[in-house]
């Protein structure tokens, strides 16, 4: 086990909020075709709750976060808001589509030391790419961007989302993340939108172009290990958690609203669940089968888990008995004083390239993990001096 | 550097956060992750910039814990020199204006 997956198994086991991912506003000066957000302004934090926030989550022992959006940079204060959350200590992270970021924004960003920035491209080719935004000159201005960020040394992610109007295209946006030196990761997850609306899925790539996607050796290091059969859960992961949505990991949204994962669907409890159980079409039927939420929603969330969608939190980890304690004791941390605490909506939860929840041991790291050598020597309190 | 000048502060490139008595430190230039124990968590968290390592040891590691002060002062120095190496604690032997909050 590494160093990083045991920190993160201590903070699960303690119910620590190791990693957070807030939205610091909705607003985006794109309208990517694909998109589930409502971009406009239903009354955002303030500068001054959005620190506070960071100062409670900071107590709360959170080490990873990620400020994403929306597009991050259409909050004047976003600067002010990295650099209150360097002075905190956190890891930052910063998911943006960057047709904002200029030359001298890239130095800030590295005078800031933030740790990755993660960038939406859709396709090499500008006519695909800007199609999708819908911003003429959006691929140019992110490319510009990614380059600035590069002469910072900065460390870079391409997140390509494909969908059925970019299919062809991960090959060259592969090349092209190579080209700029940067780190690149394909999610193929569309996602209705957030009033419920599911005309988007129109977009997804049919399930049976997907393998051939995934068996590319670029992609997937193992693909003996990645297309490997879950095995069925054992009675030991039955037993405790499954997930670490609510856990060591929450989400927060602009208007303070916390919740164990990225919410979609605030209608999600009115949707049939076999259009919930659309995600899982790769999984055999007799799984699927046992997956229905009112006979077992911990293998649901398992099986899941072990598949990297850590979709559909809301078909009952919110109302598991696990979650909502743990659920209700992170609202009290981190709401902003000021605002009332609003009933949370068991809200469906996916996670997307652009959006994706921070995984502090995801195989886009480029971390090196030091478990340095212990300098232990005998002494009568038997307290060991590790470094 | 003799060992009575050796003064220590936390970088501010780092990210840090204690977890049940423990620090997980990481540097985001070289995405090296640590993470430190009960003592070295003390001497992290002591390192300000004005107050000699020396000081640090004798008054802080060898009164809160069971050690000998020579194989302490040893300990740390070798312990702060492998932080340095990887720009999660600076060095000097003149008082440093401390760039990380306490
Ligand atoms: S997908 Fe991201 S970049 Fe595109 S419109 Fe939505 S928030 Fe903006």
């Amino acid at each position: 086990m590494s160093l990083m997956t045991e920190v993160g198994q201590k903070a699960f086991n303690l119910g620590v909020p190791i990693a957070v991912h807030i939205d610091v506003t909705y607003r985006c000066n794109e309208r990517c075709v694909h998109c589930y957000l409502d971009h406009d302004d239903h009354g955002e934090m303030t500068t001054a709750e959005i620190k506070d926030v960071l100062d409670q989550l900071a107590e709360a022992g959170v080490f990873f976060l990620t400020f994403s959006g929306g597009e991050v940079f259409m909050r004047r204060d976003f600067f002010e808001l990295v650099e209150y959350a360097r002075r905190l200590m956190f890891n930052v992270k910063i998911k943006t589509n960057a047709v904002m970021i200029t030359e001298k924004d890239a130095r800030r960003i590295r005078e800031l030391d933030v740790d990755t920035i993660q960038i939406s491209v859709y396709s090499h080719r500008p006519e695909v790419h800007d199609a999708i935004t819908k911003l003429p000159h959006s691929l140019e201005r992110t490319i510009k961007a990614i380059r600035f960020l590069r002469e910072q040394g900065l460390r870079v992610t391409i997140a390509n989302v494909l969908m059925t109007v970019n299919s062809s295209d991960h090959l060259g946006v592969q090349k092209l993340a190579a080209e700029l030196d940067v780190h690149y990761t394909l999610d193929p997850t569309i996602t209705p939108m957030m009033d419920g609306d599911t005309s988007v899925l129109a977009l997804r790539i049919p399930g049976e172009e997907l393998p051939e996607i995934f068996r590319n050796p670029a992609l997937v290091a193992s693909q003996e290990e990645f297309c490997e059969p879950p095995k069925p859960p054992s009675a030991e992961d039955l037993e405790g958690y499954s997930c670490s949505a609510g856990h060591s990991f929450c989400y927060i949204s602009p208007y303070g609203d916390v919740f164990p994962l990225r919410p979609v669907s605030p209608s999600h409890g009115k949707h049939p669940s076999a259009e919930v159980f659309g995600y899982l079409e790769s999984f055999p039927g007799d799984e699927r089968g046992s997956l229905d939420p009112g006979q077992r929603s911990d293998r649901l969330l398992i099986v899941l888990a072990r598949h990297h969608v850590h979709a559909l939190s809301g078909l009952g980890l919110c109302r598991r008995k696990h979650a909502g304690p743990i659920h209700r004791r992170l609202r009290e941390v981190v709401l902003p004083h000021r605002r009332a605490d609003r009933e949370h909506v068991a809200a469906r939860a996916v996670e997307t390239a652009h959006h994706r929840t921070p995984d502090p041991d995801s195989a886009d790291r480029r971390s090196c993990m030091i478990q340095a050598r212990p300098l232990q020597y005998a002494r009568g309190s038997g307290v060991a001096f590790t470094l | 550097m003799p060992e009575n000048c050796i003064y220590i502060a936390r970088s501010s490139a780092i990210a840090a956060r204690a977890l049940a008595g423990e620090m997980m430190v990481m540097n985001s230039a070289d995405s090296t992750f640590f993470t430190l124990n009960e003592v070295a968590t003390a001497i992290f968290q002591a390192a300000d910039g004005h107050t000699p390592l020396r000081e640090i040891v004798r008054d802080m590691i060898c009164r809160q814990f069971d050690v000998d002060p020579v194989q302490a002062q040893a300990d740390a120095e070798q312990f702060v020199t492998e932080l340095s190496s990887h720009g999660i604690l600076l060095v000097s032997n003149q008082p440093l204006a401390s760039e990380a909050p306490q």
